[in-house]
């Protein structure tokens, strides 16, 4: 189980948290104006590398803080955790 | 052997939360500001919460309800809400030699005096469900969603 | 006394007699025994029949190494598999051998052992694949050496408790130990875990001296120094059997001093980790070793030493090491005759010892129990057979890496111990003493201290004086008479030389893929004592390294653990705990049947009255509600308070409906989309002032919602002013429904109720039954409908203050049964039934509900994208079944003209119709929607069943019920 840094909370164990999902990029403007192929590669492909990829964890039974999570897929280390995107 | 540990509750308090900015709020109804997330400060049975991002939470005895109810829901700032949530929480409090075992059974949370301070707060998984965490006295004070009241009692009376 | 218990010594309590029973017989034992140092001292040999061959097994091990004896408890305790050799004597213990029909001692299954040339490895794997191997796993676990389960759940409890540590150290032998005693004096949180009943490891088993004295005496003084000091928590009975990420050690905590408390399990969160588990021996790889009598030298050593018993009259020892020479020599203090002591080295000497240089053990003698050996010359030659009752075995020591490989630490083959090593670690940690390769006591001493100054920054402190044993090795992973009879790598899967040659042969040399096609490593044990003699056999085959073989992956747990102390009080339904609205103990006390409906609220299914069926309990309720008046506890439906200057752009973004458009004081239905279009949650949300909204979100998803909108908030949106909160818990409604609700709420309240002052999606504040309450005038059953929402602890009051005002109107409660088949009939759609993660808005025919004039919004770039390529859908449809009294099962599949293929639809629900007085059912069908009129078929496993598709509304198909 992991140790999440939360910005707010300090240390705090995984089952504190919600995952919630491997992080994109910010969400375009106006998906209008994307082109099918960009909107399918910005929805549907995550990086998924052995190395660090960033997640999205919610603090959900602690501050409710959504965080953006710096993982290393390959030892679990945890690089760097932000509040927000 | 057995614990030595007292539980009382599940009891109602008053509780509003406060999300934003709480200087939207005038600063004579609540106690100062806790200087830092998970810390909280104390003045006349109220109990003033940092929870973390743009989320406090004031806490008072059940009888400051209407008082503190007709100063605050009034209030519509356009970057704080105050919102009445007394019904949402249930608060059981732990006391006896054993409380912090007790504890430590709830909650995964460092709760050693050098790590959790009698200023500290958390909101934490409490026997699976989230639940917020400070001293009281010698003790803790451990509050749930309502909800979850039998559930926590029945957990609670099960650590004996 | 028992018969082998010799007359002094031992670390047991003589003064008093614990008496147990061993299949039926009396036997007694002493405080401070094990059940399997009882059972020597009791003169017993057989325990338990093997796994496949059923050949007779005794206690070979005394710790957690043991890798042939298991036994069962019966009564009150009752227990399966449980290892002797870690299990302290109890008096009452009522012990069953495992396997043994009629008797363990005669064993009719003994006959596969005759047979065994046609059960080779991999023969469950190449025999019972075809149709299936559920048909014959239960027949093979009848006839596998493995105890029963226990007929009733354990008497008692557990408990888990959490902690936290500057330092956990595991193992109280002399390294940690030593580290623990410098740790606990500079101050640090120090937790100590030893798997042993008590602390000292390897010294409770050996006549080791510190400091001029028994070594026993420092442990005792460590022990108390340690047990004075508030920072530090020291456990014994207590096996870390697995280490998680980021320094989450599990340890598992038996027979805790605690009133009612089975077991106790610890998630100790430890930033800094000492590894001082020890080393287990190896056994030795020879025909006939796993024959009662054979032991490892240090289960030998240990019950002479330790507890006191003789395990044997007259022995042999055969080592390939100089530990096996200590043993031999304590052996004969013991009183017990020493026979020969079998050195596999050529260059081996003891002048002291009657000893066998560079010769080894062919094979065992005797049919039950050991009556001899042969030996020969390691290099071949002349054979000659010694008698004995015992045979101790060392075959090396490996360090327990297992926990520090657990944490990703990686090892390294050292050849000067013929053994695997701890080599670089991935957490923050250190292995040290016997652990870590260092096998004398005061490198063991050094380690333990050298480890925790280190990592506290502290000068090397002052350490006892102790002496390191010689250890010196030359690996023997089998002895050359081996190939082609019985000599087992794994005892207590029955996995022998022969099985591992032949995986090698067949393609399973990799020593993870030899590990499964042979099983062996993989019983109880986990391998302690053969693992590593499957890798030099590997190694010998491949004329590799061992090092170059590598070993399988170590997992937890490290030894066996029970379900009890990992769930602790979080069993049953605790393990996800229900949710109670302010009136569960009402319906309960109705005698309301209660179902969890969504996000584990209990909620009432139905009110059954005496002398009534199901059915016809779910169509009185429904029908009232047509004809009459009834209430619903709405208590768990969703509720955010949205508020800001940009709450507007909040819900346009997050719902499908446009909002700024609302009057304030009125509500809209809207769709919620993840973004790849699909349908997330429904609802109606309700404008009270230009910046503030109420949303609500259905009963199931309410927590899922309020982590989507704060996700948005703030990942995407953090520069947006608007608040989100929570109020599910604080406002809670009792729904009241049918055409004379309004009647019955106006004797509540001064509300104007008529339509024009109180319109469909309306909301309303003011006084119900004197409680403040605001009022929604929504419908989720197609009937007049108002949602009264009061503060939580109100609710109860206001229910009984409906029943009231509504009694001479025959009000009644319903439950989740009714309201299903109300919204079926109106063709409301449902999460779970009709919203299953795979339909748009249009699927359901809602595409009304897509304003796409306002612009964007989540998901309906995907929705776009999707109705582009036009694909066909499976749609939402009503069905009739033809024959009106046949219901269609709900999720059975729709197929083609009947016909076992691939599906086109499934059924998503049915019920029966209180206003048609027949079977009606929603489902999806492909092309749904121009399909109305046509006949389908609803595939059963044994028919079909067939029913006409039409528009998924049954009743009231302009809704006028609702808005009048």
């Amino acid at each position: 189980m992991l140790l999440i840094e939360c910005p707010f909370c300090g240390p705090r164990a995984e089952i504190e948290f919600s995952y919630g999902g491997p992080a994109a990029t910010r969400r375009p403007d106006d998906p209008a104006q994307v082109s099918d192929a960009d909107w399918v590669d910005w929805l549907t492909v995550p990086e998924n590398r052995a190395g660090p990829v960033p997640e999205r964890w919610c603090h959900a039974k602690g501050c409710g803080a959504w965080l953006t999570v710096l993982r290393d897929t390959r030892t679990h280390d945890i690089l760097d955790v932000r509040h927000g995107a | 052997m057995a614990y030595d540990l007292t539980i009382t509750g599940p009891a109602r308090r008053t509780v509003f939360e406060i999300k934003g900015d709480p200087s939207a709020l005038g600063s004579d109804l609540l106690p100062p500001w806790p200087d830092r997330p998970c810390r909280l400060t104390r003045q006349d049975d109220r109990a003033f919460l940092w929870l973390g991002a743009h989320r406090w939470l004031l806490i008072a005895p059940p009888d400051h309800e209407d008082g503190l109810d007709a100063a605050l829901s009034a209030v519509h700032h356009p970057d704080a809400s105050v919102v009445l949530l007394s019904d949402s929480l249930a608060f059981f409090t732990l006391s006896g030699r054993d409380a912090d075992v007790a504890m430590s059974i709830a909650c995964p949370l460092d709760l050693h005096p050098g790590a959790f301070g009698p200023d500290a707060c958390a909101q934490t998984d409490g026997f699976g469900v989230r639940a917020l965490v400070l001293r009281q006295g010698d003790g803790w004070l451990l509050a749930v969603e309502q909800a979850y009241a039998p559930y926590i009692a029945a957990q609670l009376a099960q650590i004996v | 006394m028992a018969p082998e218990r010799m007359a002094q010594g031992g670390r047991i309590d003589r003064d008093r007699v614990l008496r147990f029973r061993f299949d039926g017989r009396g036997m007694t034992g002493h405080p401070g025994d094990t059940l399997a140092s009882a059972l020597l001292a009791n003169g017993v040999r057989i325990v338990t029949r093997s796994f496949k061959y059923h050949r007779p097994r005794g206690i070979m091990g005394a710790g957690v190494e043991e890798p042939a004896a298991l036994a069962a408890l019966a009564g009150a305790q009752g227990q399966g598999n449980v290892v002797p050799t870690t299990l302290p004597l109890r008096d009452g213990l009522e012990v069953r051998s495992i396997h043994g029909w009629p008797s363990v001692r005669c064993d009719l299954g003994a006959v596969a052992g005759l047979v065994s040339r046609l059960i080779p490895a991999g023969f469950y794997y190449k025999t019972f694949m075809w149709p299936d191997w559920h048909l014959f796993e239960p027949a093979i676990r009848k006839a596998a050496g493995l105890a029963p389960v226990p007929d009733t759940p354990p008497q008692g409890r557990y408990e888990v408790r959490n902690a936290q540590c500057d330092l956990l150290i595991v193992g109280a032998g002399p390294a940690g130990l030593m580290a623990a005693v410098v740790a606990a004096r500079a101050g640090a949180r120090v937790m100590l875990a030893d798997e042993g009943l008590e602390a000292g490891g390897s010294l409770l088993a050996r006549p080791a001296r510190i400091d001029g004295a028994a070594a026993m005496n420092w442990v005792a003084a460590a022990v108390a120094e340690l047990a004075a000091l508030p920072n530090v928590t020291h456990l014994q009975h207590a096996t870390a059997w697995g280490w998680r990420e980021h320094g989450l050690v599990m340890v598992q905590e038996r027979a805790p001093d605690h009133r009612g408390l089975i077991e106790r399990g610890w998630r100790v969160r430890a930033r800094h980790v000492i590894c001082a588990t020890g080393a287990i021996e190896r056994m030795l790889v020879f025909p006939g070793n796993d024959r009662p009598g054979v032991m490892l030298a240090s289960a030998v050593q240990a019950y002479i030493n330790r507890w006191g018993v003789r395990p044997g009259r007259r022995a042999v020892v055969f080592t390939n090491n100089d530990s096996g020479h200590d043993v031999a020599r304590e052996l004969r203090a013991g009183g017990v005759e020493l026979a020969a002591v079998i050195d596999s080295r050529a260059g081996a000497s003891a002048d002291d010892l009657p000893l066998l240089a560079g010769q080894v053990v062919q094979r065992s003698l005797g049919w039950r129990g050991l009556r001899g050996v042969e030996v020969a010359p390691l290099s071949g030659g002349k054979t000659q057979r010694i008698a004995c009752d015992l045979l101790a075995v060392s075959g090396g020591w490996n360090p327990a890496v297992h926990l520090h490989s657990q944490s990703r630490g990686t090892l390294r083959w050292d050849d000067t111990i013929a053994a695997f090593r701890p080599d670089r670690t991935a957490q923050p940690s250190a292995s040290v003493g016997a652990a870590d390769g260092r096998f004398g006591l005061h490198q063991a001493l050094q380690s333990g201290a050298g480890a925790v100054a280190a990592h506290l920054g502290l000068a090397m402190p002052d350490i006892p004086q102790a002496e390191d044993a010689p250890y010196r090795i030359e690996p023997l992973w089998s002895v050359p008479s081996a190939t082609g009879s019985k000599a087992f790598v794994d005892l207590m899967n029955d996995v022998t030389l022969d099985d591992i040659a032949l995986a090698n042969r067949e393609g399973y040399g990799a020593v993870e893929h030899a590990k499964r096609y042979t099983t062996a490593g993989m019983a109880l044990d986990q391998g302690k004592t053969g693992n590593v003699n499957v890798i030099g056999i590997l190694a010998g085959l491949q004329d590799a390294a061992p090092g170059q073989i590598g070993t399988t992956t170590f997992r937890a747990p490290y030894t066996p653990v029970s379900f009890g102390t990992i769930a602790g009080g979080r069993a049953g339904p605790a393990l996800l705990p229900y949710r109670h609205t302010p009136l569960t103990d009402w319906h309960i006390a109705q005698g309301a049947v209660i179902y969890e409906a969504g996000a584990r609220w209990r909620r009432p299914g139905y009110y059954s009255q005496p002398g009534e069926s199901f059915q016809q309990t779910i169509d009185r309720e429904a029908r009232t509600v047509r004809q009459g008046v009834a209430i619903y506890d709405g208590a768990p439906l969703g509720l955010y308070a949205i508020e800001g200057p940009d709450a507007l752009r909040l819900i346009e973004h997050a719902c499908t409906a446009r909002y700024g458009t609302l009057a304030p004081g009125m509500g809209r239905y809207g769709l919620m989309l993840t973004e790849d279009g699909l349908i997330f949650d429904d609802g109606v949300t309700f404008r009270l002032a230009e910046d503030r909204f109420l949303l609500s979100a259905s009963t199931g998803n309410a927590d899922a919602v309020g982590l989507h909108l704060e996700k948005i908030l703030q990942i995407d949106r953090p520069d947006w002013r608007v608040r989100v909160v929570n109020l599910t818990q604080q406002w809670m409604n009792a729904t009241l429904c049918g055409p004379r609700a309004r009647q019955v709420l106006a004797r509540l309240t001064d509300m104007d109720l008529s339509t024009d002052a109180f319109p469909f999606m309306g909301l309303r504040a003011g006084q119900v039954a004197g409680l403040r309450s605001r009022v929604a005038r929504v419908s989720f059953t197609g009937e007049l409908s108002y949602e009264i929402n009061v503060r939580q602890r109100d609710l109860p009051t206001l229910w009984d203050a409906l029943l009231q005002a509504g009694a001479q109107d025959g009000i009644i409660p319903i439950g989740s049964e009714a309201n299903h088949v109300l919204r079926v009939e109106k063709g409301f759609l449902s999460l779970g039934h009709e919203v299953d993660g795979t339909v748009d808005p249009y699927d359901l025919g809602m595409g009304w509900a897509m304003a796409a004039k306002k612009g964007d919004f989540i998901g309906l770039r995907s929705v776009r994208l999707r109705r582009a390529s036009g694909l066909a859908r499976r749609e939402l449809v009503g069905l009739l079944p033809e024959d009106p009294e046949v219901s269609l099962p709900e999720g059975a599949p729709i197929t083609p003209g009947g016909r076992r293929e691939a599906s086109e639809g499934l059924v998503t629900a049915c019920v029966r119709s209180v206003v048609l007085d027949r079977w009606v059912g929603l489902g999806l069908l492909l092309g749904g929607h121009a399909r109305r009129g046509e006949r389908v078929q609803v595939r059963l496993p044994d028919r079909t069943i067939a029913a006409k598709v039409v528009a998924p509304v049954f009743h009231d198909a302009d809704g006028t019920r609702m808005r009048e």
